[in-house]
């Protein structure tokens, strides 16, 4: 974590320090996956306490929410993945891991679509999957994203699948699950291009570098899904300091 | 034993399995359900999703369908597995063994009885279905195998499946020989183990079913049994 008390100007440091919590602010941070124990989960959100940030939401899997809802209470809300990354379980259960999800207090949700449908051109049931996610929880959540690979699809299949989402009255899409899916800037700039600003994309897999970061949030990206987001902060710290006390090194 | 004596055995080991790949279309799953019935593969393993494509050409009796629950992570509350298992039987297809993620980050945090617990209202909620389980035998310690094949063994379950086959995708390594063998001892031949993961070569799967292993959960059992000039 940044020494702050290396800054000896306070106002640079301060200036520095706000924009860093907003930058942190568009992120997701989290542990997921089949093997963080509870003492990794706890560990994790303990860090960004620590940071002094807030994040964008904090993702975790379904059975540690209990664990960290109250720690992060004012922090971050709570974002958790349905059917991921796949999307293979019936529709009917991601509901009612959505409903269940509300019930928990996760505020943040991204649901993966089913992968099986999206691969074979089955465009209506994508988007009539959609419309019931759509219908049951839309405004529900603070945020309600669907997953699409789109790493894995062309460009024809993308726009093919935004524009039965549009049709479903979809807000947010997550580009890419992580899960070594990374997502790319052509894939933005081909949502951005044919959708402009209708949809609200989460760029997720892959982001490591403070330059992937603000070249998402250029390409009109809000919500950046990323592993790395502390070290990526980090990054723009010394970067912002060096540029306001033209320090060689911090 | 000769070469098809070798790769008649591991036919019979072979489960054809989707769940761990990420592209998948109807047209797959319907030649996955083709050559099953065509070379004899008596098992497949899919997502519910699959489970359309698979019963549109699916007319052989031998060849049984597994589903999975709660795949790759497992890290899902009991009641949200429970619910799964009970979409998946509204579904209305024929569905005869489950293939579960248990809530192993919560077994490594040190909660065994929840653990226990959980195996045990999985297997009443199967309904008389056998029922296996993942592990990711990579990263547990020789008295974690021992005390899961146990807890397993007691639970009723059928098998131990000692990696999701997603491992990688998860940054954990997925588990060597070396840990799957150290598996197989733990089970005290109280309780299957398999594998499941990338297999190309018919020599490795002969060294895993020579170690003990009970079912191989492979993508692409074709390119397995056919680089030989033999009948599969």
């Amino acid at each position: 974590m940044f020494d702050w008390s290396s800054i000896n100007d306070k106002v640079i440091a301060e200036k520095v320090f706000q924009e860093s919590y907003r930058f942190m602010k568009l992120c997701h941070y989290g542990i997921q996956g089949i093997h963080p124990t509870e003492e990794d989960v706890i560990s994790t959100a303990q860090t960004l306490i620590n940071s002094g940030y807030h994040a964008m939401a904090f993702d975790v899997e379904m059975n540690y929410v209990h664990l960290v809802k109250d720690m992060l209470k004012g922090i971050a809300p709570i974002h958790c993945a349905v059917s991921y990354p796949t999307g293979r379980m019936p529709l009917a259960h991601k509901l009612h891991d959505m409903a269940k999800l509300y019930e928990l207090g996760v505020e943040d949700v991204c649901v993966c679509l089913d992968w099986q449908a999206l691969f074979s051109k089955r465009y209506k049931d994508i988007e009539k999957e959609a419309e019931a996610i759509q219908r049951e929880f839309g405004g529900v959540f603070k945020k309600l994203a669907p997953v699409i690979p789109a790493t894995l699809m062309s460009d024809t299949e993308i726009i093919a699948v935004c524009n039965v989402l549009d049709s479903a009255g979809t807000v947010s899409i997550k580009v890419n699950p992580g899960t070594k899916l990374h997502v790319s800037f052509e894939e933005i700039r081909l949502i951005k291009r044919h959708f402009l600003n209708r949809f609200d994309v989460h760029p997720s897999g892959g982001i490591r570098t403070l330059y992937d970061a603000e070249k998402y949030l250029e390409l009109g990206c809000n919500v950046i899904h990323s592993a790395s987001c502390l070290e990526i902060t980090d990054e723009l710290i010394k970067r912002q300091v060096k540029r306001y006390t033209g320090a060689v090194e911090i | 034993m000769s070469i098809q004596n070798g790769v008649n055995n591991i036919k019979k080991t072979i489960v054809y399995q989707n769940i761990s790949l990420y592209e998948m279309t109807d047209m797959f799953c319907e030649n996955m359900a083709l050559k099953c019935m065509k070379y004899g593969f008596e098992k497949m393993l899919v997502g519910s999703s699959s489970l359309n494509s698979v019963y549109n050409v699916l007319d052989n009796e031998k060849v049984k369908v597994a589903c999975s629950i709660a795949y790759p992570s497992g890290a899902y509350i009991l009641e949200s597995k429970c619910n799964e298992i009970e979409c998946l039987d509204a579904m209305g297809y024929k569905v005869d063994e489950l293939y579960i993620v248990p809530a192993f980050s919560r077994y490594l945090s040190g909660y065994k009885d929840e653990f226990k617990s959980e195996l045990k209202i999985l297997k009443n909620k199967a309904n008389g279905r056998p029922v296996h389980i993942f592990v990711e035998a990579g990263i547990m310690e020789n008295e974690q195998m021992e005390d899961v094949c146990s807890i397993a063994f007691n639970s009723g379950i059928e098998s131990i499946v000692a990696s999701t086959g997603f491992a990688k995708y998860f940054s954990i390594d997925p588990p060597a020989y070396e840990q799957i063998k150290k598996m197989i001892i733990a089970s005290e031949k109280k309780i299957k183990v398999s594998f499941c993961g990338e297999l190309t070569d018919i020599k490795e799967a002969e060294k895993l079913l020579d170690m003990g292993v009970s079912e191989l959960l492979v993508t692409d059992p074709c390119t397995l049994l056919v680089n030989h000039d033999l009948e599969i």
